[in-house]
């Protein structure tokens, strides 16, 4: 074990003696080490809970003493009383230049170029910035030029985003525009376990166990299950970015605790990159078709001309459903699709098939609202006034339709059995992003 | 009400036991449905639950069979009750029991546990606990046996075995003595001598362990043996 081991394991990262493989004796002697105690009462330092009910108790053959522990992050190894969590300082791994990184041509609209330039702007002031960009205004290409900011300055460079499926996506599009850096991407089960590279794509999940270690910290789809409601993840995203540091959220829907937030600069971009509005959504009555369908699976008539139509039109229907049940009930039942949701084992090959022309249709839990860019599809929302579907979901679900500048045309409906609030606002909500891209 | 194991909110139903015991802690319906009790017809040796696979007569299992032509174990008559079968839902549980150290789901089953041990057991004079090395036990935190003799009774808990330790031998001599040694010693010889005494542990599966710790009892003058396992493998 060498000095140089032991600060490279730690660099921005925070573990547990357990985690750790050098002799902890060793490590004591470090001064650039820092330890501390995992938890301090109801509070654990690593994942920020505070529930009381969320920490247990025992006797504790490692300390013989009653021993708290924290449950809420017991699957990242326990962390007890009598844990103590090391850190080491985090290095930057790039020298700052003045070459360029980036690899991309794609012409910016105005609006993308205010954005992108607000994004630089970010990085040099270390503040916070809300790009709120409506789905398919082309945001990850928005935040290129800023990056290429950031690598010239040797910066510490972390996108998170709630979601697995969206590191999937990310990764290659990031290595294809900065062709020479190294990337590492983290999601639950990868193998790429914590290297020190100058940009980290991640999901907030994996994001626990890093300290202080960005400069830039990128958040995707702020509204997005499950940060919206989990506070271990904001924990972890604070604990994640460096005390001076730039923090960038992206959103088609943010919430309005971001939105309102004073401290944080806010840029809207109400048009998609191909300068066409957003599809407003068609609503279907239907009737009691949940009975119908899971007691005499009988598929409701109008869903069943809006794929025929859609196929026949050469293009690809997807058919958002509100539970595992109906899904399979309707894969059953409509020939050539497939269903998928999030414990499917399969889901992400499904997707490829899909969208090479292998399936005719596409039957899908809420996992595909984000992120999934399908082009010629057409949307169904079966059973809209399910309470799945808020108005953030059916807003994203409306966006994954025209969102290829070959494709801006396709057709979104939500089929119900009585409007909901939550889908009277996503008309809305559509139509105040229209208004204020310029079109009525 | 926040469920044990995954740790989400849920109602529970307002009964007798829920007004008398607040604070009680326990599953989500969700996390409860996917327990396996082990039905009446079992094995009359081990307490596995009758299945065609296991059985060639009606009354004891294959395994058992297996266990009575033992040459080692002639002489040890197995009692086990278990109350769950250790499908994957018990395994996963286990998991983050034992492995993980959750120690407090162990409390998901105290009822049950309780019931168990007051219908059965009444009359032992002490429950014996299965040690763990010493490594197991830092790892750990904790040791499984302790914890569930400790919801039965913990005043007769007795801590009279200890593991064999002592030399480091190759894995390939390791993997025979498995077959022929016991890993168990008795450190309090006297104290069992005509007693009745209950083995506690969590799972039971090939039995290997409640065979050499029951045959180190026998020797050692118990009068009465019956073990006790959570979940039956
Ligand atoms: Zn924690
Ligand atoms: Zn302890
Ligand atoms: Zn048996």
């Amino acid at each position: 074990m060498t000095e140089h081991e032991i600060l490279a394991l730690l660099n921005g990262i925070r573990l547990l003696a357990d985690e750790i493989p050098f002799d902890i004796q060793e490590i004591n002697k470090l001064g650039l080490i820092k330890k501390e105690l995992g938890l301090n009462n109801y509070n654990c330092l690593r994942c920020g809970n505070n529930d009381k009910n969320k920490f247990g108790k025992h006797f504790c053959l490692r300390c013989n003493n009653i021993c708290y522990y924290c449950k809420n992050c017991i699957m990242m190894g326990k962390l007890s009383s009598c844990s103590e969590l090391y850190s080491g300082p985090s290095t930057n791994t790039l020298e700052p230049t003045n070459k360029n990184y980036l690899n991309y041509d794609g012409e910016f609209t105005d609006e993308q170029k205010t954005a992108s330039t607000k994004v630089i702007e970010t990085i040099k002031q270390k503040s916070q910035l809300l790009i709120w960009a409506v789905c398919g205004a082309g945001k990850t290409e928005i935040i290129f030029p800023g990056l290429n900011f950031a690598l010239q300055k040797g910066l510490n460079i972390c996108l998170a985003t709630p979601r697995t499926d969206v590191v999937h996506e990310l990764t290659p599009r990031l290595k294809k525009a900065f062709p020479e850096i190294e990337i590492t991407s983290l999601f639950g089960g990868s193998e790429n376990k914590y290297k020190n590279s100058p940009i980290t794509i991640s999901t907030t999940h994996q994001l626990l166990r890093f300290y202080k270690k960005f400069d830039v910290l990128i958040l995707d789809e702020i509204d997005a299950f499950p940060y919206n409601y989990d506070k271990s993840l904001q924990y972890a995203v604070n604990n994640a970015r460096k005390d001076d540091s730039t923090f960038i959220m992206l959103s088609a829907t943010p919430p309005n605790s971001i939105n309102y937030n004073q401290q944080i600069n806010k840029v809207i971009i109400p048009k998609r990159y191909h300068g066409n509005p957003l599809p407003l959504p068609k609503l279907e009555w239907i009737g009691d078709w949940e009975k119908s369908l899971l007691t005499k699976n009988n598929v409701p008539k109008k869903l069943q001309d809006f794929i025929e139509h859609s196929i026949r039109e050469g293009r690809k229907p997807i058919v958002f459903v509100p539970n595992i049940p109906i899904g399979s009930v309707l894969q059953d039942k409509i020939s050539e699709s497939k269903f998928v949701y999030s414990s499917h084992e399969n889901r992400k090959r499904i997707v490829e098939e899909f969208k090479e022309g292998k399936l005719k249709c596409l039957i899908t839990t809420t996992i595909l609202e984000r992120g999934v860019t399908i082009p010629f599809v057409d949307v169904a929302v079966l059973g809209a006034d399910d309470e799945i579907f808020n108005e953030t979901a059916l807003v994203q679900i409306a966006g994954r339709v025209g969102r290829k500048k070959e494709d801006t045309s396709g057709r979104v409906i939500f089929f119900h059995n009585g409007k909901t609030n939550e889908i009277l606002k996503s008309i809305k909500h559509i139509k105040k992003i229209n208004r204020l891209g310029g079109f009525e | 009400m926040i469920c044990l194991y995954c740790l989400k909110n849920y109602n529970m139903e307002v009964t007798w036991t829920t007004i008398f015991k607040p604070g009680r802690k326990g599953l989500c319906s969700e996390c409860c449905s996917n327990l396996e009790p082990i039905r009446e017809e079992t094995c009359e040796k081990c307490g596995r639950e009758y299945d065609e696979q296991w059985f060639d007569n009606k009354h004891i299992c294959t395994d058992c069979v297996a266990w009575e032509n033992h040459p080692n174990y002639k002489e040890v008559k197995i009692k086990n009750t278990s109350i769950y079968k250790y499908n994957n839902f018990a395994k996963e549980f286990v998991a983050k029991w034992k492995y993980r150290g959750d120690y407090e789901l162990i409390y998901a089953f105290s009822d049950e546990i309780k019931k168990t041990y007051k219908s059965k057991y009444k009359k032992v004079d002490y429950i014996i606990t299965i040690p763990l090395s010493t490594e197991r036990s830092y790892e750990r935190g904790f040791n499984q046996s302790e914890a569930i003799a400790k919801i039965m009774d913990q005043k007769k808990t007795l801590k009279v075995l200890k593991k064999n330790e002592t030399n480091k031998q190759s894995k390939k001599k390791k993997l025979e003595r498995i077959h022929s040694e016991n890993p168990f010693i008795m450190t309090g010889v006297k104290s069992t001598i005509d007693k009745k005494v209950l083995i506690v542990d969590d799972i039971y599966t090939t039995g290997t362990t409640m065979y050499q710790i029951s045959k180190i009892l026998y020797e050692a003058g118990a009068s009465e043996i019956s073990t006790f396992a959570l979940f039956r493998g």
